[in-house]
């Protein structure tokens, strides 16, 4: 068992402590008993000894992916922050792209609906309705004089 | 066509209720984390027992046995609250019952198990805790099932409760039992 392997020298341990490699491993493992909290900030004695054991490991010359997937098989994913894809979790980070993806299709769906009820007309078109309402095919200039006698006259007054 | 307008949400709406209220009736510690031990060999080690340390024990001393391995220390309060009922496990004999004292005095231990009487086969010491990293301790108390093959069947964090025994504990060690 990887446990057994024997602490680093006070001096490696310094050295280990103040490297590069160790605070970034330390802020990407996750302390367990006090949940949101990382092993580099948390000062529960459990973080301290996973700590230790991180150490250890480095010392002994384990890279940093062999380092995670020992502590890994001992607690679970869940002292990973940022885990890894698997079988278990693949529909928690296919979520996302799933859910985009349906929300696309319903938009692209509704907004073209909508393109369909919407009538195509240019300007000229529309000038072309607008004069054909004004001159209805089959109609004269008699009934255009009908329907402006029709409407309401300006020199009428209402009061 | 219209009425999947007011279908598709509410069907949406109804899946995520339902699984929101699953897991809140579920009654499960959100803090409790499935161990990825089961059904995996159980860690070796060679550490002294707490009473006779000049002695060295390792779990394969136990091959072919049910046992239980059960994680405490004396500076543990939850673990006073369930020794009751690690005793009674002890006394009905129907698996081995070994103590693993997990960062604890040697001296607080031993007077803890005078107190409180010492149900124990053996109990090991384990004061630097090492042996409790390689079983992904991280909650005293904790409680591993163990088979003959030297197999982790079931872990339990925290103390034991007459619910877990009767419910999950009791059945798989009856399951696992010659």
């Amino acid at each position: 068992m990887s446990s057994t392997l024997p602490d680093p020298s006070p001096e490696q341990a310094e050295a280990l402590l103040r490297s590069e490699r160790f605070r970034k491993l330390a802020s990407e493992l996750r302390c367990l008993v006090c949940q949101n909290q990382t092993l580099a900030d948390s000062s529960a004695e459990l973080a301290g000894d996973l700590r230790q054991e991180v150490l250890r490991q480095m010392a002994s010359g384990k890279d940093d992916a062999a380092i995670k997937t020992h502590l890994v098989e001992r607690f679970g994913e869940f002292v990973l922050y940022r885990p890894t894809l698997n079988a278990h979790n693949l529909g928690l980070w296919a979520g996302p792209a799933v859910l985009a993806a349906f929300g696309g299709l319903a938009m692209w769906r509704f907004t073209r609906r909508r393109h369909l009820h919407k009538p195509q007309l240019n300007f000229e078109q529309v000038e072309a309705l607008l004069e054909q309402d004004d001159h209805p095919p089959g109609g004269s200039k008699s009934s255009r004089a009908v329907v402006s006698r029709s409407e309401p006259s300006s020199g009428r007054n209402p009061g | 066509m219209r009425a999947w307008r007011f279908i598709v949400p509410a069907a949406v709406f109804a899946v995520i209720a339902i699984f929101l209220l699953l897991r809140l009736q579920s009654g499960r510690d959100a803090k409790e984390i499935p161990s990825p031990l089961i059904g995996k060999p159980a860690p070796a080690f060679s550490l002294p027992l707490l009473h006779q340390a000049e002695q060295v024990w390792s779990p394969g001393a136990l091959k072919g046995q049910v046992w239980l391995l059960n994680v405490w220390a004396s500076w543990c309060v939850p673990c006073l609250a369930e020794h009751p009922l690690i005793t009674q496990i002890a006394r009905e004999g129907k698996v081995t019952v070994v103590g693993l004292n997990y960062k604890d005095e040697v001296g607080n231990a031993r007077a803890w198990l005078a107190k409180h009487g010492d149900p124990y086969r053996v109990v090991i010491s384990d004061r630097a805790g090492r042996a409790g990293l390689d079983y992904g301790v991280y909650g005293v108390p904790e409680t591993f099932l163990i088979d003959a093959q030297g197999v982790i069947r079931y872990k339990h964090v925290g103390p034991l409760t007459p619910e877990v025994l009767r419910d999950r504990l009791g059945p798989l060690m009856k399951s696992l039992a010659p």
